[in-house]
C-alpha cells in the first residue's frame, strides 16, 4: 500500500518544552489511522504541523511524495477538538464563509453544502442562526465544514464527544463512506472502543515520542499473552485440572496461559482428555484500551 | 490576496446589518437634529414679549428710558406714580407687568444695588440686553457729569481686529485654522478608539469561542488579520459617510422648515456674544472666514490630507489592537492590556491641544512626526499651513510605520491566537515578533 503522508524525524521546541521529539512514521493511503496518545502528549502539535499551522524545527513531512510546504494547495482538512463557529451567523451563510476560505468556489460550495446538508437531513437549519441549535447539531454542522472541501485527507481529533449514540453512530457511518470512497482519515480521539472499531492503523504517541506505531491486528498481536478464555460445563470439576496454566478464574470460565512453545489446539486437547467439557474456547486479544494503559504507563516511568 | 477579501466582507457585512450599526448610524444625526430643534424652540422662547415697569431713584435713566426699548419684545416704562417700593413690588405684576426694573440713588462712578424683581428669572439674553442698556446710560450721564462729549464714547468702542497673515500664502485665518484642524483631530482621535477596540474584541472573540482553530488551517493568519483590520476600517468609513450625509440632509431639513428660527437662533448667538464682551471680533466675520478663509486649494489639501492619516493612522493604531487582542486569553484582560495602547492616542489629544495654539513650536513639529501622535497632531497643524516638506516627510513615516506595525502585529497574532488558558505578559509579546513558529 502506497503512503499518502510520511512523517520524517519531526522535531519541535516550544521555548524550553521538547513537545516532539524524532517523531517518525507514515499513514497509508486510504487507512482510518489513529493518532492516540494521553492529553499533551504532542498530538494536536503534531496536527498543526502537517496542517501547516506551525513549523517544525527539523525533519519533514511528504505528501503524496511532495514535501508539504511545496504544495499549494494541500488537500487536508482539520476538524479541531475545540468546536468553533460564528454563534451570530446563519448556519447556510457560515458553511459557505468557511468553505470560501478553504479556497472552494461559491458555486461549488453552495452544491456541495445543499448535498450534505439533505445527507444529514438538516436542510432546515439553513437560515438558523447557530446559537439557536443544540452542541450535537454545531457537531454536525462543523463537520460539514470539513469535508465541503473534498479532502484527500481528514484529520478528525475527537469527532463523537458531545454527541448522542445515535448521532455517533451517523456520523461514524459517514466516515466509513468517506474512507470508501478513498479519503485517508486520521482520526485522534481518548475513546478506545472507537479505534477498535474504525481503525486499520495506529501510531501511540507519549510525551512528544512515538511509542508504538503499526497496523492494529500486528499490535495486537504483538501484545497478545497467549491466554485463552475456556467456558466449562462444570467448573468444580475442572478447578484442579492444569492448575500450573490457570491464570484466573471467572464465573464458569476458565483463562489459561500457553507455555512457550505450546499451541492452542495441545491445550484445548489436553484439556478435552482430562475429562472437562468444554463449550467455548477463546484466545484473549488485548485491546487498545489496555494496551494503551499498559504502554503509556510504561513510557512514563522510563 | 482573494482570501483577504472574502474575510473582509464578511467582517463588513455582519457589522453593518447589525441592529446596533444601523441604529446608532441613524440616532446619531437624528439626535443632533433634535438638539437643534431644541435650540431653536429654547432662542425662540427667549425672545418673548416681555414689559417692564422701571423705577429710578437715581434720576439718570427716568428721561432714557425708551432707549433701552428692543423693539417690541422688551418695553421698559416709567413708574408715574410717586409710591415706595415696598409698595409697587407687590403690584406691579398686577399691572401687567413682567418685571420690575429698580435703581436706587446711587453713585454714578460706583453704581452699586440696581435689582430687578420678576417671577421667573429672565433669559440671559435679557439680562445682558438691561446690563448693557443701563451701562452705556451710565457711562454717558458720567461723560457729561466730567464735561465730555458723550459721542466719543462711541469712537472708544471701535474693535481692534488684526489681520494675521502668514507671508507663506497658505493659511490664513487662525480661528478657521482652528477650528479645522481641532474636529479633524477629534475624528480622528474617536476613530482610532473606537474602531480599533472593535478590532482588538473581534479578534479576541474569535479566539475564544475557538473559531481560530477552525479557520486557520485554511488561512494564513495574516491574511485574518488584514481582512479584519481592512473590513472593520470599512465599517467606520461607511458610518462616517453616513453620519455626513444625514446629518447634512437633517440640518438642511430644518433649515428649510424654520427658516427664520433658524437665521433669528443665529443671530441670539451672535447678539449674545456681541454683547457680553463688545470688543470681540464680530462672529460673524469668523464664520465667513471659515469659508470664505480658505482658497479651495486649502481645502482641498485639508480634505485629502485627513483621509490619508485617517486611514493609515487607523491601520497604525488597529495592527497594534489586533496583536492585543490575539493575546488575551479571557475577555477581561483586554482592560489591562489595551491600556499601553490606548495611552499614546490620549497623550495625542492633550499635543493637539498645544498644537491648536502653537502650530510650529518644535513640540508640535516633532509629535507630528512620531507615528504615535502624527495622525491627530499633524492633521491639527494642517490647516495652519505648514510647509509640505513637513506633511510629505510625515506621510512617509507614517506608512512605513504603518506598515512595519502590521508586520510587527502579524508576528504576535499568529502566535497569540492559538495560545490558551495561561496569562500573557506584554514583555511576551515583544519576545513573541522575533520568534520563529
Amino acid at each position: 500500500m502506497e503512503n499518502l503522508l510520511e512523517i520524517r524525524s519531526i522535531n519541535k521546541t516550544f521555548q524550553s518544552n521538547k513537545a516532539l521529539d524524532d517523531v517518525s512514521f507514515s499513514i497509508p493511503a486510504n487507512a482510518i489511522f489513529g493518532l492516540l496518545g494521553p492529553n499533551g502528549a504532542g498530538k494536536t502539535t503534531l496536527i498543526r504541523i502537517i496542517t501547516k499551522i506551525f513549523a517544525q524545527d527539523s525533519g519533514e513531512i511528504l505528501f503524496e511524495g511532495t514535501p508539504i510546504q511545496k504544495v499549494e494547495n494541500l488537500s487536508i482538512s482539520y476538524m479541531p477538538e475545540e468546536r468553533g463557529l460564528y454563534k451570530k451567523m446563519k448556519v447556510g451563510e457560515q458553511l459557505i464563509y468557511l468553505a470560501q476560505l478553504k479556497g472552494i468556489p461559491l458555486k461549488e460550495a453552495r452544491t456541495s453544502i445543499r448535498y450534505w446538508m439533505e445527507k444529514f437531513d438538516i436542510v432546515h437549519w439553513y437560515n438558523k442562526k447557530l446559537d439557536e441549535l443544540s452542541k450535537g447539531m454545531h457537531q454536525k454542522v462543523q463537520f460539514i465544514s470539513t469535508i465541503v472541501s473534498k479532502p484527500k485527507l481528514l484529520i478528525l481529533d475527537e469527532p463523537f464527544s458531545g454527541l448522542d449514540p445515535i448521532n455517533a453512530n451517523l456520523l461514524k457511518q459517514e466516515i466509513l463512506e468517506l474512507n470508501k470512497n478513498g479519503t485517508t482519515i486520521i482520526f485522534s480521539t481518548h475513546r478506545m472502543g472507537d479505534v477498535d472499531e474504525l481503525c486499520d492503523n495506529i501510531a501511540l504517541i507519549n510525551h512528544g515520542k512515538i511509542i508504538l506505531n503499526g497496523s492494529v491486528s500486528s499490535i495486537k498481536e504483538q501484545f497478545k499473552e497467549n491466554i485463552f478464555k475456556v467456558a466449562v460445563d462444570n467448573p468444580s470439576s475442572a478447578k484442579d485440572k492444569l492448575p500450573e496454566q490457570l491464570v484466573k478464574v471467572e464465573d464458569d470460565s476458565f483463562y489459561y496461559q500457553l507455555k512457550e512453545e505450546q499451541k492452542p489446539g495441545e491445550l484445548l486437547k489436553s484439556l478435552l482428555s482430562s475429562g472437562i467439557e468444554v463449550h467455548a474456547f477463546s484466545e484473549i486479544i488485548p485491546t487498545i484500551n489496555e494496551i494503551f494503559i499498559t504502554q503509556v504507563e510504561k513510557s512514563n516511568h522510563l | 490576496m482573494n482570501k483577504i477579501w472574502i474575510i473582509l466582507q464578511r467582517e463588513y457585512l455582519t457589522r453593518i446589518t447589525k441592529n446596533s450599526f444601523i441604529i446608532t448610524t441613524l440616532l446619531v444625526p437624528i439626535l443632533m437634529g433634535l438638539a437643534m430643534f431644541i435650540m431653536i424652540k429654547v432662542s425662540t422662547s427667549a425672545s418673548e414679549h416681555l414689559k417692564i415697569l422701571v423705577m429710578d431713584e437715581s434720576g439718570y435713566i427716568k428721561d432714557k428710558v425708551v432707549r433701552m426699548n428692543k423693539g417690541e419684545h422688551l418695553v421698559f416704562i416709567n413708574e408715574s406714580e410717586d409710591i415706595s417700593i415696598e409698595k409697587v413690588k407687590q403690584t406691579f405684576a398686577e399691572k401687567g407687568f413682567d418685571g420690575l426694573l429698580f435703581i436706587p440713588t446711587l453713585d454714578i462712578e460706583h453704581p452699586n444695588g440696581i435689582k430687578y424683581y420678576s417671577n421667573g428669572a429672565p433669559g440671559l439674553v435679557t439680562q445682558s440686553h438691561i446690563e448693557d442698556e443701563l451701562d452705556k446710560i451710565l457711562k454717558e450721564s458720567y461723560f457729561i457729569l466730567k464735561g465730555i462729549d458723550p459721542k466719543y464714547i462711541e469712537s472708544l468702542h471701535t474693535p481692534v481686529k488684526i489681520q494675521m497673515e502668514d507671508i507663506s500664502g497658505i493659511g490664513k485665518s487662525t480661528e478657521a485654522a482652528s477650528i479645522f484642524g481641532y474636529i479633524s483631530g477629534l475624528l480622528i482621535y474617536v476613530y482610532l478608539l473606537f474602531f480599533g477596540s472593535m478590532v482588538m474584541r473581534g479578534v479576541a472573540e474569535e479566539k475564544t469561542s475557538r473559531i481560530i482553530e477552525v479557520v486557520i488551517s485554511s488561512v494564513k493568519p495574516f491574511q485574518l488579520m488584514m481582512g479584519k483590520i481592512l473590513g472593520i476600517g470599512m465599517v467606520g468609513l461607511t458610518q462616517f459617510i453616513a453620519w455626513i450625509i444625514l446629518g447634512t440632509g437633517i440640518t438642511s431639513a430644518i433649515g428649510y422648515l424654520y427658516p427664520s428660527e433658524t437665521t433669528a437662533m443665529n443671530q441670539a448667538n451672535m447678539a449674545g456674544n456681541v454683547a457680553s464682551n463688545p470688543a470681540n471680533p464680530s462672529s460673524l466675520e469668523v464664520i465667513s472666514s471659515l469659508t470664505g478663509g480658505f482658497s479651495e486649494v486649502d481645502i482641498m489639501r485639508i480634505l485629502l490630507s485627513f483621509v490619508f492619516f485617517f486611514i493609515f493612522g487607523y491601520i497604525f493604531y488597529a495592527a497594534q489592537f489586533a496583536a492585543i487582542g490575539a493575546a488575551v486569553t479571557d475577555e477581561g484582560d483586554t482592560q489591562s492590556l489595551s491600556f499601553p495602547v490606548t495611552i499614546p492616542i490620549i497623550i495625542s489629544i492633550f499635543l493637539m491641544a498645544t498644537t491648536l495654539s502653537q502650530p510650529n513650536s518644535s513640540l508640535a513639529i516633532w509629535s507630528s512626526m512620531i507615528p504615535f501622535s502624527a495622525p491627530i497632531v499633524m492633521m491639527a497643524r494642517i490647516p495652519f499651513g505648514i510647509s509640505w516638506g513637513q506633511q510629505i516627510a510625515s506621510m512617509i513615516i507614517m506608512v512605513i510605520s504603518s506598515l512595519t506595525m502590521v508586520w510587527i502585529a502579524g508576528r504576535i497574532y499568529r502566535i497569540g491566537i492559538l495560545i490558551q488558558g495561561k496569562k500573557v505578559k506584554l514583555t511576551e509579546l515583544l519576545k513573541w515578533t522575533f520568534q520563529r513558529y
